[in-house]
């Protein structure tokens, strides 16, 4: 009951932790970051949620099947006494719900005082919470479990209801174990690879049904360890490799003092949520701000510059546009609220890009960019419904352009929109190579030469208002900030972890109260402590070996299947690596698990027989 | 020759005492109770000596026995066995001790469960380095020997309690130990088995060994030496059959 208890105040406190902490002020601040990356993180904790409460159920109904499963030479006595087969059913049947119920209470008591705990440290820590009352997750798991219980639980009582009274009897192993026949699986010189070896070996193979549970419970707990490991791992790689792209590296800004002022002031709100912009000094299209992009001839020459890209950047106003769209029924119907909002456009040529952006849709191209816009990520999704199918109308009286695709971007925390730099001038009455910012991207083991030259360029050709920035600084700090979008998963992984082994060596230490008698004999007979000891180690070492490798498979199903198909990968030495990592800490986990019994071993009395 | 708890040491010219427990005591603790299985018991046991030891359920017998075959300490006092000091004696060297000096038949079998009966008979033979072929060829011989020849691959649930007891034989005789220590063999066993299993007792106190047996079976008791009545913890009396000292002498001068 204990363990009950246990994993239910963890699913508990996931529930109640997740929903006031997670969600709805780091991934629901719509000033911190864009809404992308906390749409996809949004999600992550989501299936994070649910995958702890699966498998929370599922520990709890292998534990309740294993308490039947250990009584089994109670129920084959009481069926030897005569008590019939649905009298038994019904008995401890009861037994299991009724143990569930009273762990269930417990655990959610004591899952709701650390969630209160948690809650009192995080307000003297000045952390934004919102006290949660669960209505849905909560009833949930527990009407779920109860019926798992009743229909896994009731099989193996059923099975055993079935069986004939002397098979019960034989336990872990197959009551019609035919070991001449199994042995052909086994090959025969296992002896010559140590008796240790060998009897580990035929105690898996034999005790069938202990090995399978292990097997089962050992898996849950990888996958849902290494699911949440990979996942974050995943998501912050390729997160941050979103925005990496969005942002480009080794990138240069030139242009007027208060436009490019401006622009890294753009970037900076990504991870300053204080960060307010003057609105006065936002309009970008003072023509001391403007140049020609005749000056690129001259930087052109400059050693250490890879490419050049020419922006317009404006701030002005947008309207949504309704758009038509088929939904998935079949029927048609028009999308769109009229919002607008003021936003940063940027317009650029779509070929010499310095960035790399993540993009739903299409970017617009040269061919397609007098029609088309591409925006933010929180721009779609706080202005439009479904972006995709609407159009973007440029001030009062613009044209209105098809929004061709979304883009991941960290300028104005998404609320921004790319245009074609040629159609932008002609919107604004401009001539065609009229821009205010040049992102100029530069080899990085030339950065601080090329800068120099490049401002003296700047200021002989523009004069001494022009400036070139180095973003890499505001770029890097982007990235670092991301790191609090882990922090999450991140403590539920630590939590799950402690409470992962404490159950394992809870399991451990029930699975081998039916082995102990036999590691007593061993040793009666003549067996070493340290040969018992290794017997132990390597028993286990097999069931970690066989289980992690299966559920390293079924993390990585779970992972492709939820977050994959939409983000970037990290390198694949990493979830194999992570992976090793795991498979070391548990096998040190087991190993210390197992020196209590080892001990209580050690100091074995003949006595200890009748206990076992 | 000791007919009560008096202690003798290396009496006769050929036959010295392998066993010998001096003011042995043993206390468990059971709760706020203290129950004396065994209350200053001095006792010599010979070599080839067989030794019936009989007395009442609960009398401490099972504990005489353990504490014989270094599977439990005795609370106070000293033991010997073959020489040896047997509390002063380290785990691991007492476990090496047991595999080739002592063979113990349990009285409810203790047959490891995950072994076949052929594995389990194998098992102490694999612990004294035998090699493979021959641990395998003697275990196959002592199986047939017991009869069990077309039960070698059956586990211990698979097989009755008189297949089991038979199992547990063979493999207390693996080693060939010179001691072989039997808390009850013949106890719930059917005739048949029981029978059975006197008849090897009989045949194995012509082999040299010197056997000790706790029993309530007439036919085991009848082959014994020695027949020590053992009650509340104490031997009360102690009957000799055959004095093997005597014997022994008898033999020499032959």
């Amino acid at each position: 009951m204990i363990i009950i208890a246990a994993v239910t105040a963890i699913a508990v406190y996931f529930i109640y932790f997740g929903n006031s902490i997670g969600y709805n002020t780091l991934y629901h601040n719509t000033s911190l970051f864009t809404v992308g990356i906390r749409a996809i993180y949004y999600e992550f904790n989501i299936f994070i949620l649910v995958i702890v409460l699966v498998l929370a159920g599922m520990t709890i109904v292998v534990i309740t099947s294993t308490l039947i499963a250990q009584k089994k030479r109670d129920i084959a006595i009481m069926r030897s006494l005569g008590t019939i087969p649905r009298m038994l059913y019904s008995f401890y049947l009861k037994e299991a719900l009724f143990l569930y119920i009273f762990g269930f209470v417990i655990g959610f008591i004591f899952g709701i005082i650390f969630y209160g705990i948690t809650l009192l440290i995080l307000m003297v820590l000045n952390f934004e919470i919102v006290i949660y009352i669960d209505i849905i997750w909560t009833p949930l798991f527990f009407i779920s479990t109860l019926a798992g219980i009743y229909v896994v639980t009731g099989y193996v009582l059923r099975r055993i209801g079935r069986q004939n009274i002397q098979w019960i009897f034989s336990k872990d192993i197959p009551h019609d174990f035919d070991a001449q026949h199994t042995l052909t699986f086994i090959p025969r010189g296992l002896s010559r690879l140590g008796y240790n070896f060998k009897s580990a070996m035929v105690n898996l193979i034999r005790r069938k049904k202990d090995f399978i549970r292990y097997i089962v419970l050992f898996g849950i707990l990888i996958t849902t360890i290494l699911t949440l490991g990979i996942g974050v791992l995943v998501l912050s790689s390729s997160s941050e490799n979103w925005i990496k792209n969005a942002q480009g590296e080794n990138i240069i800004v030139v242009g007027h003092k208060t436009v490019v002022n401006n622009y890294s002031l753009l970037y900076q709100k990504y991870y300053d949520i204080n960060l307010v912009i003057d609105e006065t000094s936002q309009d970008y299209t003072k023509s001391e701000y403007l140049f020609n992009t005749g000056i690129i001839s001259s930087l052109g020459s400059i050693d250490g510059i890879e490419n050049i890209d020419e922006r317009l950047i404006i701030f002005t106003k947008i309207i949504e546009k309704k758009g038509s769209i088929i939904f998935e029924d079949g029927t048609y119907g028009f999308v769109g609220k009229d919002r607008n909002a003021t936003i940063p456009i940027v317009g650029l040529d779509p070929n010499d890009m310095a960035q790399n952006f993540e993009v739903e849709g299409e970017f617009f191209s040269d061919e397609d960019g007098f029609m088309n816009i591409t925006i933010g990520d929180s721009l779609a999704a706080y202005s439009f419904e479904y972006p995709l199918y609407q159009q973007l109308q440029i001030g009062d009286a613009g044209n209105p352009f098809d929004i061709k695709g979304v883009v991941v971007d960290s300028l104005n925390n998404g609320f921004s929109a790319y245009f074609h730099l040629k159609y932008l001038n002609l919107e604004l009455g401009y001539s065609e190579n009229t821009v205010n910012i040049l992102l100029i991207k530069i080899n990085s083991s030339e950065m601080s030469n090329t800068i120099n030259t490049i401002q003296s360029v700047i200021q002989n050709q523009l004069g001494s208002n022009f400036v070139a920035q180095n973003m890499n600084g505001v770029f890097l700090q982007n990235l670092a900030s991301m790191s609090i979008l882990n922090a999450t998963p991140l403590i539920l992984i630590i939590l799950f972890s402690i409470i992962a082994f404490l159950s394992l060596y809870n399991y451990q230490k029930g699975g081998l109260h039916e082995k102990i008698k036999d590691f007593l004999i061993m040793k009666a007979v003549g067996a070493q402590n340290k040969s018992i000891k290794r017997i132990l180690f390597l028993e286990n070492l097999f069931i970690l070996i066989i289980s992690s490798v299966y559920a390293l498979t079924i993390s990585m199903v779970l992972n492709i299947l939820v977050l994959f198909e939409r983000v970037a990968l990290p390198p694949l030495y990493i979830p194999f690596l992570l992976y090793l990592v795991y498979f070391v800490v548990l096998l040190v986990i087991n190993f210390l698990s197992l020196l209590p019994l080892v001990r209580k071993m050690k100091h074995f009395s003949i006595k200890d027989f009748e206990v076992f | 020759m000791a007919h009560t708890d008096e202690i003798v040491e290396d009496e006769g010219e050929g036959i010295k005492p392998i066993i010998i427990l001096k003011d042995i005591s043993k206390e468990y603790e059971i709760g706020d109770w203290i129950v004396k299985a065994v209350d200053n018991v001095n006792l010599s046991i010979f070599e080839t000596e067989f030794i019936a030891i009989i007395g009442h359920s609960g009398a401490g017998k099972t504990t005489l026995l353990n504490l014989m075959a270094g599977l439990d300490t005795p609370t106070q006092g000293e033991i010997f066995n073959s020489g040896v000091k047997i509390p002063d004696m380290s785990e691991e060297s007492l476990a090496t001790f047991r595999i080739f000096n002592i063979g113990f038949v349990f009285q409810n079998y203790n047959l490891i469960s995950t072994l076949t009966a052929e594995e389990n008979v194998i098992f102490p033979m694999m612990l004294a380095g035998m090699t493979l072929d021959l641990r395998r060829k003697k275990a196959v011989e002592l199986l047939e020997k017991m009869g069990l020849a077309d039960r070698r691959e059956h586990l211990p649930f698979q097989l009755s309690a008189g297949e089991q007891q038979r199992v547990a034989i063979a493999r207390a005789l693996g080693n060939d130990p010179p001691i072989l220590i039997a808390d009850e063999p013949t106890a719930n066993l059917d005739r048949e088995t029981s029978d059975f299993i006197a008849n090897l007792f009989k045949e194995l106190k012509e082999s040299e060994k010197t056997i000790i047996v706790a029993t309530h079976d007439d036919r085991l008791i009848d082959v014994a030496d020695r027949i020590i009545t053992y009650e509340d913890a104490k031997i009360c009396k102690q009957d000799v059959v055959c004095d093997i000292l005597k014997e022994s002498d008898r033999k020499i001068k032959k």
